[in-house]
């Protein structure tokens, strides 16, 4: 028997339809030369196996694994883990240049299963992790193809369900694992450079950055409240205080730098914030923003033991969000903050205004200023001004150097970032200290689950100004403006021209089609609690909670008793087709064998007895016939003799040839 | 016995060169203690092998050539009137013998043939009032030529049943026909030949064949063979069950030859058309492949368990 190992064409497709799953989601992270080259080299050996096209030189070869790699060290000059990522699949297709035999074939299916790992480094919603288990159900098949040699016609159906029993078989024993299997940190870690956490409120705000935010509708955060949901009006989600103007952007100064290895602690907080009435606790889960602030509604007083609170009274954590991250804050919506006075040096950062800038504006405050008389007449006098005379636009006219003079004499419309800004410049000009806040504003109840979704289109940024006795005030002159923006929400806020520049437009459109996104949503926010979240904290609390106690001896004596019952589910239905069908043992393992042996090209004929059956076998292929003759002997005298027989012996003997049936190439 | 098994298929094969699996037939029917019924052309070896296995078997032998002017009375014997004694005394006929062979059987009348078939079932002959059991063992050995040759009277079917088995020998292959040639005078040959088994040692064969066990798996495949015959329209008739007994008596001689003390499916399929196509098969129909399909068709191995 000649036993073939060149690569059967089946399996081959098999392997590239597989392929092209695992790459498919990672495109989003790899170049895109890479994955214009990935998806031409499995075009390519599709129509190779066709016989189409040809096998490539050895130089070439050459020349391609030198551009790549040179490719690679040029796009990212760093080992981060895109970098990684990237050359593990440039690896994983280059591969299929010079895949000729079985068990390339083997070693690449084996390679798949570990770049499908590196899918889930990106994604950690339901969704992605399905996707995943599909990947790992095609490769598998693919496995299973490739070992079969091709095989007939339906080895690719039989492998599939195959493999999809044992996947089913597999699961509850992974529950288990999962539930039980210690958590250990990861053994190293590569530096996250992804793209994907570049959007959210950034440190800076310069006319035009909220525009684009508000055109995602990506999930900021959700925040699930212990009882119910304060007021939209109450939704002030702070994330920094930016008080530096240099004419154009608003930044951080360097007090309440919030920013990675540079963040400045507000050491005494707790004696300068004065708290009352009702309490709201909550629990945020952020998405990755590769940033280090984190968003809380305003006087924040508890908090995860990590997370730090600025002088700006937003609180941050020292390492950066690079992944979905959780944390809970408690916080008083009713609130003094500083109102016994603040240090000189904050009141000189909080008047701080850039020289040679508007200097209409300027003038306008001071002469307003003398006017009205008070901080809060001007205050006053300012939102109704604004509120009469300008209106709320997602698409603002540019603004030239004096942007400030020009935004309040000429153009009148604009978003959040010009009401805020304008507005403090006019304050600092007054002679109040004031100071931008950015975050978000507002959220979306889901109706499934009932937490809060804080998408990137709520993105807002209003104004703080600090009044003798009473501390720092929010002042929103969006509100004046706009004031369906706050309570309703950001797309009540615009005509029906201006909704359409929103990141969400089109599931607006269609009351299904929302409804899908927050069943979905709901659906991956339990998929994060449960799963991504269950870590040795939840694990050691779980335990306590089954278990009663998490000594190891209990844990270990649950969880073989666990198994021992799943296995004994698994086992039921065999045990109860057997009750079922009277068919003996020994009759069943003969037919076993029979199928193994027709598998092997030897067909019992209906009417052949079990000596005449190995006999003819024997004269074939003396090696399997000698199995064959000993399983037939127990067999016969098992059966017509009535003689016991060594059960396992036979077991053995139907085993060994199933063996051999799995090194044939004929079946 | 069991030993000598071979050596007596070996012994009765220097006579019948090159038919083992008939010669081996043909003991089984004597182990299971049935008659044989010979169909074939004159001069084909069925004398030879009746007279080679009566010596080899160190049983006494008869010859009986069956005429159409036979009577019963020239095969079973007749009283007659003895005057010394004044009585009349029996004189035995040619069927008080071991081992008989009743050469042409469809020659003679129906008369005669249903005569000899009672003795062959009764194992006993009753003359003018008097009952006289036929020896032990009793071994009858028909022989008929096909029924395409003119004057003969064909065996009905119920006649048919009394024979164990049907065979028929068929012309030697080459190499056995040369040999033949070669050889000398196959009477002299045959007396040559050595006694291997004693009458009462056969005996004792045919008491140990009734002893093979036959497990509930095979008289499964039995009963499901049986059955197959009795709902096939290729068959005149289905097995009755005294067929069927028949059956799993050869099987267990077949058995038993082959050293074993339990009936496998084999053995069933090895006598099967022997012992089979002369019940199931309308007189005059030959065997073409029927027996073979119907073995080919029924399960070995039931379903059912």
């Amino acid at each position: 028997m000649k036993v073939s190992f060149s690569l059967s064409v089946k399996a081959l497709r098999w392997l590239l339809l597989s392929q092209l799953f695992i790459v498919a989601p990672l495109v989003l992270q790899l170049p895109i030369w890479l994955t214009i080259l990935a998806f031409a080299l499995i075009v390519w050996r599709f129509q190779l196996s066709r016989g189409l096209w040809y096998y490539p030189g050895r130089w070439l070869k050459v020349l391609v694994a030198v551009a790549v790699t040179a490719g690679l060290a040029a796009t990212f000059r760093s080992f981060a883990m895109d970098a990684m990522v990237s050359l593990l699949v440039a690896g994983f297709v280059l591969k299929l240049t010079e895949l000729r035999t079985r068990s390339d074939a083997c070693l690449l299916s084996y390679l798949g299963y570990f770049v499908i790992g590196t899918q889930l480094l990106y994604t950690s919603g339901i969704i992605g992790a399905f996707y995943a288990l599909v990947c790992v159900l095609l490769v598998s098949v693919t496995v299973m193809v490739n070992h079969a040699g091709g095989g007939n016609a339906t080895v690719a159906l039989r492998s599939l369900r195959t493999i999809t029993i044992m996947l089913m078989q597999a699961t509850p024993f992974m529950l288990v694992l999962f539930f039980v299997v210690p958590r250990v940190g990861s053994l190293w870690t590569v530096p996250l450079n992804n793209a994907a956490g570049t959007t959210g409120v950034s440190s800076s705000m310069s006319p035009g950055d909220f525009s684009s935010l508000m055109e995602s509708s990506d999930v900021a955060f959700r925040a699930t409240f212990e009882d119910e949901i304060p007021e939209p009006r109450q939704l002030y989600w702070r994330a920094l205080v930016l008080d530096h103007f240099d004419g154009r952007t608003w930044t951080q100064s360097n007090p309440q730098d919030v920013k990675a290895r540079g963040y400045v602690r507000w050491r005494d907080w707790q004696s300068q914030i004065e708290v009352s009435d009702k309490r709201y606790d909550y629990e945020i889960l952020l998405e990755p923003t590769d940033e280090n602030w984190l968003y809380a509604l305003a006087a924040p007083t508890e908090f995860s033991r990590d997370v730090w609170m600025s002088r700006g009274m937003t609180l941050y954590q020292k390492n950066l969000v690079s992944q979905r991250q959780q944390y809970t804050v408690s916080s008083y919506p009713s609130y003094t903050v500083q109102a016994e006075g603040i240090s000189d040096y904050l009141q000189r950062s909080s008047l701080q205004l850039p020289r040679n800038f508007n200097p209409y504006t300027r003038q306008l405050a001071k002469s307003w200023m003398a006017e009205a008389g008070s901080p809060e007449a001007l205050i006053q006098r300012f939102l109704t001004f604004i509120e009469n005379r300008f209106h709320y636009t997602l698409q603002p006219s540019v603004l030239g150097k004096h942007s400030i003079d020009e935004f309040l004499t000429d153009t009148r419309a604009g978003f959040c970032e010009h009401f805020a800004g304008s507005f403090v410049f006019f304050m600092r000009a007054a002679g109040i200290p004031a100071r931008v806040v950015v975050g978000y504003q507002g959220g979306k109840v889901n109706p499934v689950q009932g937490y809060l979704t804080v998408r990137q289109l709520d993105a807002h940024a209003w104004a703080e100004v600090w009044l003798e006795a009473k501390g720092w005030v929010r002042v929103d002159p969006t509100f004046a403006v706009a004031p369906e923006r706050i309570d309703r929400g950001v797309e009540f806020s615009l005509g029906n021209a201006g909704s359409q520049l929103l990141g969400d437009a089109w599931s607006r459109r269609f009351y299904v089609l929302a409804n899908l996104r927050d069943r979905l949503d709901a659906f991956n926010y339990r998929w994060h609690i449960w799963v991504m979240n269950y870590d040795g904290e939840q694990q050691k609390a779980f335990m306590q909670r089954i278990f009663g106690d998490s000594a190891p001896w209990r844990i270990v004596v649950w969880v073989s008793g666990i198994f021992a019952l799943i296995i004994a589910v698994l086992m039921l239905p065999g045990v109860w087709r057997k009750s079922r069908n009277r068919q003996p043992l020994i009759h069943r393992l003969y037919l076993r064998m029979c199928r193994y042996l027709s598998a092997l090209g030897y067909q019992r004929h209906v009417g052949e007895g079990a000596r005449d059956f190995a006999l003819r076998v024997s004269r074939d292929n003396h090696e399997l016939g000698a199995l064959v003759l000993e399983a037939s002997d127990l067999f016969e005298r098992h059966v017509y003799q009535n003689q016991p027989i060594s059960i396992p012996r036979l077991r053995l003997l139907v085993h060994k040839i199933k063996a051999r049936r799995l090194l044939s190439p004929f079946r | 016995m069991r030993e000598s098994v071979q050596n007596i298929i070996d012994e009765i094969g220097k006579v019948l060169l090159g038919k083992e699996p008939e010669i081996k037939l043909s003991l089984a029917c004597l182990f299971a203690n049935g008659h044989l019924l010979i169909e074939d052309l004159p001069g084909m070896g069925k004398t030879t092998l009746a007279h080679a296995l009566a010596k080899v078997a160190g049983l006494q032998y008869q010859r009986v050539q069956f005429t159409s002017d036979m009577l019963p009375a020239d095969v079973l014997g007749v009283s007659v009137f003895d005057a010394s004694a004044n009585q009349f005394s029996f004189h035995a006929g040619p069927v008080f013998t071991q081992v008989l062979l009743a050469d042409e059987i469809n020659r003679t009348t129906p008369k005669t043939q249903s005569a000899l078939l009672e003795a062959m079932e009764e194992r006993q002959v009753t003359v003018d009032g008097n009952t006289r059991p036929l020896p032990n063992p009793f071994f009858v050995i028909a022989t008929q030529n096909p029924q395409s040759q003119m004057g003969t009277f064909p065996l009905p079917e119920s006649q048919l049943d009394r024979f164990l088995m049907r065979i028929s020998l068929g012309y030697p292959d080459q190499k056995a026909e040369l040999a033949l040639f070669k050889g000398g005078d196959s009477r002299r040959l045959i007396a040559d030949l050595k006694t291997l088994v004693s009458p009462e040692a056969l005996v004792e064969t045919q008491n140990q064949i009734a002893q093979v066990q036959a497990s509930d798996a095979l008289l499964g495949y039995l009963q499901r063979l049986v059955h197959a015959t009795r709902h096939d329209s290729q068959f005149a008739h289905g097995l009755s069950p005294r067929g069927a007994l028949a059956l799993l008596h050869a099987a267990k001689a077949w058995a038993y030859m082959h050293n074993r003390d339990y009936v496998i499916p084999e053995d069933i399929q090895a006598v099967l058309p022997s012992v089979v196509s002369h019940r199931v098969l309308a007189a005059g129909v030959p065997d073409s492949g029927q027996i073979e399909q119907l073995q080919q068709s029924v399960d070995i191995l039931s379903v059912n368990g």
